[in-house]
């Protein structure tokens, strides 16, 4: 799976980001994902399967669809604020396989 | 800055010479100087104790110039200093046979500590040089204190090195044949100690004026340098003589040393003196901070202190108790430990010390001016009328300033052009205004302003150029005021005016001591600050209350009106009327008041003279007349108080009004009414409401005025809290947060479920990862602001849980060592939104406060991007 976290700065992305490398590792799942800021993901999002976008930058979600037209959606802000990474998986996994 | 001692003694110095007349009384010198007899005997004195002058022993008392030829000179030079063969000996030995080493010129540094005795060791070189024959008859001695140039350090360098007439007015030149002596040489600047070391070097000074260059021959040049900081300068060609410390000095020296000063008292107050045992034992085993001078002070304060019983008394002896000790002495006092058992020793089984037994000399001595000093204030302020307590305090104050010695490491920066100042004022009161504002900052940790120094400057001189005190210009409350409301400041004036006798024969009156006050009082933050008004009555009620808030902030911005508990309403409101506009600064005033009838009476005088005043009342005098009554009619305890508490519930019942809550809204009274309607629609608490805008905050403090008359505001309601008169203050976002259930719990304080709980499980997601930041900390602070932001940006739950981490990881980021700026230029942005910049800065300072940390213009932009939510 090729995941694009897509935040403000890339901050708070990076904790959640570690948090589902560490879950994907351990369900054997394979994992490429990487956090960016609003201000890169224009540049990067061609090697991605899907984007993933944190919930304090949810406005932006439809032209993030627009961008990439990559299937993208945001995190379930409990979720994110726990890192309840086998519900993201799941989040995941639904948005792949629509 | 020739003073006025060295005026005195060169007089008689060359009229001994010119004339031949060998002895004087003090009468014909005040006379022959145009100086105040007092004065004249106080110098005479001093010149006696150094040595220069020899006192007969007759009535009436004459003075003759002590010889300075080997076979004449009555003074034995070191041998008259405490310790000089104790812990002086070496040095003595040692500064000896440096003199009479066979060489031309001689340099000798003493090293010491702050009040060590340096000065009269020093004077003594010159004594024993005389004596031993290495100077000759008239041989000149030059003494410059570095001190004295604190804020003319020009003046300082044309004294040493010569002005720009040339190099013949040097201290240097001056003093060749003789000693040159140079106190404090740690004071100089760099330029100025490079110059001394080319000296030491070379024997040669450079010219101020012109390349030429001058050899020093035949001189004796000696300086002292404390030893602050364990730095010492290694000076070429100098002999180094060290002194011990006060403290280091043995207990018998010690006890030698506070008799001699007694007895100096006893001299200059012309009474006899009697010391208590345990003032002495105190003064034998305190740490003096600044060694010999502390010690002088503390005897010097503690005679005075005793001399104002004795004017209570009207007595002759007076009598020094341990009480009598300035505070800073008692404080210091050490542990007696093993060294009682010494000081017992050495002082023995007497009760008292007596000095100055002064049956035959009786009504011959006159009181030094201290005493004099000490004696016309305290018998002007009784004549005005001020009370023992003030009086107390002002001469407490002046006794501890009585010294008028620097501390030495307080040099102070100013902007000051003091040339230009020098074309109007004279230099000489320039130099005594600078150590006075050194003084100043020093006691009170305040610089004199500028403006406020050059006014004294201004001041002081014009009274010297009129030579006549300038006239009363200030009425009798005013002085009264002064000294009841600032009684240290009068007394760092008084002895400021106290130096300003002894240097221009400028005699001041409490009137114009009062007015030079004045100049300090208006240094303090003149900014419209308001103050505090305490409205009481009964006698002392107000000022007590005001001396406490005084003398615990040394704000000095609390003021007292002493009501008459007699007194008709009409008069109390005349009276509160005037202390207001007296105390007012522009800033307007917090009155602090003892009854419910004044509420009215300063709602009138705020709108009649157009005054901001807050009242607060706090019927501390009603409910102590309620409580006496209980008393008297209760035999019980128990019943009394109850009955005290009883009536207190009742008064406070009294002032109790209904309650109402006031909604704001920023910019319009719309987005108040809505929320009025909203609170209204749902609260059960029945509370009147009442929309009010933010917009203009002195409209608004008007509205709130008037709902005040009727209702106690219970609380505001809004966006903003404009943090006015005490009322308590509600979020809008913790309104809409609760439900519409829990809307009462919000308005009353009660603590509510959140809707968001997601702040707290980021909060702890997160704040477990965190480095620098404890979860503990995140969760307090963390939330508020987030709340803030978003209802400020009406943030939805998702988005607020995502800013939150946002923020919580931003704050984790900037809190390590390693954060670095970007560098992405961000003022463009900034400068297209600056309100939205201006409200998001202000929020985060609160986290850049509790979190210590700054929050870069980048994390500001892009929480503002995120705030609104810019595709």
């Amino acid at each position: 799976m090729k995941i694009l976290l897509v935040c403000a700065g890339g901050m708070s992305t990076g904790l959640l980001m570690k948090k589902m490398k560490e879950y994907w590792e351990q369900q054997g799942e394979e994992l490429t994902i990487d956090a960016v800021g609003l201000a890169e993901y224009k540049d990067v999002f061609q090697d991605y399967e899907c984007v993933l976008v944190g919930p304090q930058v949810r406005y932006k979600l439809e032209d993030i669809k627009k961008d990439t037209g990559l299937p993208a959606d945001v995190v379930n802000s409990l979720d994110y604020a726990v890192a309840n990474c086998p519900n993201i998986m799941k989040q995941v996994k639904g948005m792949l396989a629509s | 800055m020739k003073k006025n001692r060295d005026i005195v003694y060169e007089y008689l110095w060359k009229e001994s010479i010119a004339t031949g007349k060998t002895s004087w009384k003090t009468d014909e010198v005040a006379e022959a100087l145009n100086m105040q007899r007092t004065n004249v005997s106080t110098l005479l004195n001093e010149l006696t104790t150094e040595g220069l002058l020899i006192k007969s022993k007759t009535r009436p008392v004459l003075y003759k110039v002590a010889s300075r030829t080997q076979d004449t000179v009555e003074r034995k030079p070191f041998e008259e200093l405490v310790g000089f063969d104790g812990s002086l000996k070496k040095a003595v030995d040692d500064v000896k046979k440096a003199l009479m080493y066979p060489a031309d010129s001689l340099n000798i540094q003493v090293v010491t500590d702050a009040g060590s005795g340096s000065t009269a060791f020093c004077n003594d070189i010159y004594y024993y040089g005389l004596m031993m024959g290495k100077f000759g008859k008239n041989s000149p001695f030059i003494y410059v204190n570095c001190r004295h140039f604190n804020k003319n350090r020009s003046a300082l360098n044309d004294v040493i090195f010569g002005d720009k007439s040339g190099i013949e007015k040097s201290a240097f030149y001056q003093a060749m044949g003789g000693v040159l002596f140079i106190d404090h040489i740690e004071l100089l600047e760099p330029e100025q100690y490079s110059r001394i070391s080319g000296f030491l070097e070379t024997g040669r000074i450079d010219s101020s004026v012109d390349k030429r260059t001058e050899y020093i021959k035949n001189l004796v040049f000696v300086f002292t340098m404390t030893s602050w900081d364990d730095e010492q300068v290694d000076w070429r060609n100098t002999v180094s003589i060290p002194l011990p410390r006060l403290n280091d000095r043995p207990m018998k020296e010690i006890f030698k040393l506070i008799k001699n000063f007694f007895a100096k008292e006893a001299e200059n107050s012309g009474c006899q003196i009697k010391v208590d045992v345990d003032a002495m034992r105190i003064l034998m085993n305190v740490e003096y901070p600044h060694g010999i001078k502390t010690m002088v002070n503390g005897i010097k304060s503690a005679c005075a202190n005793a001399y104002i019983k004795l004017l209570d008394e009207e007595g002759k002896t007076m009598y020094v108790t341990g009480q009598d000790l300035p505070e800073d002495v008692q404080a210091n006092f050490r542990p007696i430990g093993a060294i009682g058992a010494q000081i017992d020793s050495i002082i023995g089984t007497a009760n008292y010390f007596s000095f100055g037994d002064k049956s035959s000399d009786e009504g011959e001595i006159e009181a030094t001016e201290v005493y004099g000093q000490l004696k016309n204030q305290y018998q002007g302020m009784i004549d005005k009328g001020i009370s023992a307590d003030a009086i107390k305090k002002v001469i407490g104050s002046y006794l501890d300033n009585i010294c008028f010695d620097m501390p030495k490491n307080l040099i102070s920066g100013s902007n000051i052009n003091i040339g230009q100042l020098a074309q109007i004022v004279d230099t000489n009161v320039i130099n005594y205004v600078s150590l006075f504002a050194e003084r100043y900052k020093h006691d009170y940790g305040k610089e004199l302003s500028d403006s406020m120094f050059c006014g004294l400057c201004l001041h002081i001189n014009s009274i010297l150029k009129k030579d006549k005190i300038s006239p009363k210009r200030i009425d009798d409350d005013q002085v009264r005021a002064i000294i009841t409301h600032y009684p240290k400041e009068y007394a760092t004036m008084l002895d400021f005016t106290h130096v300003l006798y002894e240097r221009f024969f400028l005699k001041f009156s409490i009137e114009e001591v009062a007015i030079l006050t004045m100049y300090l009082i208006d240094t303090k933050e003149s900014d419209d600050s308001p103050v505090l008004l305490y409205a009481m009555h009964g006698k002392g009620v107000a000022s007590g209350l005001a001396e406490v808030a005084n003398t615990t902030t040394k704000e000095n911005n609390a003021y007292a009106l002493e009501l008459d508990v007699n007194e008709d309403t009409s008069a109390t409101n005349l009276a509160l009327e005037q202390r207001i506009k007296e105390v007012n600064q522009g800033g307007g005033v917090v009155v602090i008041y003892d009854s419910s009838s004044m509420e009215v009476m300063l709602d009138s005088i705020a709108e009649r003279c157009n005054i901001k005043i807050r009242g607060m009342n706090i019927p501390i005098t009603t409910i102590g007349v309620v409580a006496s009554r209980n008393c008297k009619k209760e035999n019980d305890i128990d019943k009394a108080y109850h009955g005290i508490r009883k009536s207190m519930n009742h008064m406070y019942y009294e002032y109790k009004r209904p309650m109402a809550i006031v909604t704001l809204c920023h910019t319009s009274e719309g987005g108040a009414e809505q929320l009025k309607n909203y609170i209204s629609r749902y609260s059960k608490l029945e509370m009147p409401i009442f929309a009010l805008s933010m917009g203009n905050k002195d409209k608004l403090i008007k509205e709130v005025i008037e709902i005040k008359k009727s209702y106690r505001i219970h609380a505001f309601v809004g966006t903003f809290d404009p943090e006015i008169f005490g009322i308590p203050f509600i979020s809008i976002a913790d309104v809409f947060e609760c439900s519409k259930e829990d809307l009462d719990h919000v308005l009353m304080f009660e603590t509510v479920q959140r809707k968001y709980m997601g702040y707290e499980k980021v909060i702890d997601n997160y704040g477990k990862e965190a480095k620098y930041l404890t979860a503990e900390k995140l969760r307090k602070y963390v939330p508020g602001t987030v709340e803030k932001l978003a209802v400020a940006y009406d943030l939805d739950a998702d988005e607020r849980v995502g800013l939150c981490a946002h923020i919580v990881y931003m704050l984790d980021v900037l809190s390590s060592p390693n954060y670095k700026i970007k560098g992405i230029n961000n003022s463009k942005y900034f400068a297209d939104n600056p309100t939205d910049y201006k409200v998001i800065s202000n929020y985060l300072k609160a986290l850049e406060k509790n979190f210590h940390v700054i929050i870069s213009d980048e994390e500001v932009a892009t929480l503002m991007r995120i705030l609104k939510k810019e595709r």
